[in-house]
């Protein structure tokens, strides 16, 4: 019983040896390097750790892509303007911060869902009469926060940032 | 007394305003619409009523407010805070902007689908938690 015993152990060791990783070649990027080794600390419960999303997003050239183990941030900067019919300035803070809100959720939704552009010509004799182009945007965006806010000479500018991380998109 | 019909006549209402009461006094339906039209804010609505029957889902994490008088007043009171606590759960986006011979205008639209709040009114405070 001893001999079977060590030959399947000898057997196994070959086994493992065999599967083990090749050394990437040189002229793979390094950026490829460290995402590998970032994959391998990545836990299996699919948590995403703030150290985790640091250290990928300062690799260049990597896709943009969304993974278990890599997060993406997106930041923009909303603006907005107060109505002329306001009463004070702080009525007038409080309607352009409102505004740049807005356009800065609608900033993050063209990034996150994409643009529908939809365009018309109308010529005639070889002149253009009329040209118009439509956009639309529709997205439903969870988890935005305001990073930072600015004031100034009627402008209000929200600065909005988002993380989308693979466990907020399953889950 | 009874009706021609063989009903009480205050049945019903009583009912309705005992079961109110009872069941669906700190539960509220809350609804946001904000439009804005070129980077100007056009109109900005916020629905409150009581639910009128029990919501049915799980609490999420509370927002704690100070109090006033009602509801609609203390939420208009910290507008910023009740905002940011939308904003965690999720907010419909709608933009359309059309431009007519070079001549851009916009319209964006920022939604909080009409949802279900369990609020407690408490010593000075307000505790709000969305049921979902």
């Amino acid at each position: 019983m001893r001999y079977p015993t060590l030959a399947m152990t000898f057997l196994a060791g070959f086994a493992l040896i065999g599967c083990a990783p090749t050394q990437p070649q040189q002229s793979e990027q390094n950026a490829t390097m460290v995402l590998t080794s970032a994959y391998d600390r990545c836990s299996g419960d699919m948590q995403i750790k703030p150290y985790m999303i640091e250290n990928v997003e300062t690799i260049r050239g990597l896709p943009n892509q969304l993974t278990p183990c890599h997060s993406i941030r997106i930041n923009v900067v909303g603006q907005g303007v107060a109505p002329t019919t306001t009463i004070s300035p702080a009525q007038a803070f409080a309607m352009a911060k409102r505004a740049a809100v807005a356009d800065a959720y609608r900033m993050i939704a063209e990034r996150i869902a994409g643009v529908h552009v939809e365009g018309h010509d109308f010529i005639k004799n070889m002149v253009v009469q009329r040209s118009e182009v439509r956009t639309k945007v529709d997205a439903l965006i969870r988890n935005a926060t305001i990073a930072e806010t600015s004031y100034k000479e009627g402008l209000c500018e929200v600065e909005m940032e988002i993380i989308l991380s693979y466990t907020s998109v399953v889950l | 007394m009874r009706s021609r019909n063989g009903d009480h006549p205050l049945l019903h209402f009583g009912c309705a305003l005992v079961l109110g009461t009872t069941l669906g006094a700190d539960e509220y339906l809350i609804g946001y619409r904000l439009i804005t039209q070129n980077a100007t804010v056009a109109q900005e609505r916020l629905h409150v009523t009581p639910a009128m029957q029990p919501c049915q889902g799980l609490l999420q994490p509370p927002l704690t407010l100070s109090a006033s008088d009602t509801l609609s007043t203390t939420l208009q009171r910290h507008r910023d805070a009740f905002d940011a606590y939308l904003r965690q759960h999720f907010l419909h986006v709608q933009h359309l902007e059309r431009s007519v011979n070079h001549t851009t205008s916009s319209l964006t639209t920022l939604t909080f689908p009409t949802a279900c709040f369990e609020v407690e009114f408490k010593a000075g405070f307000a505790t709000i938690a969305l049921i979902k």
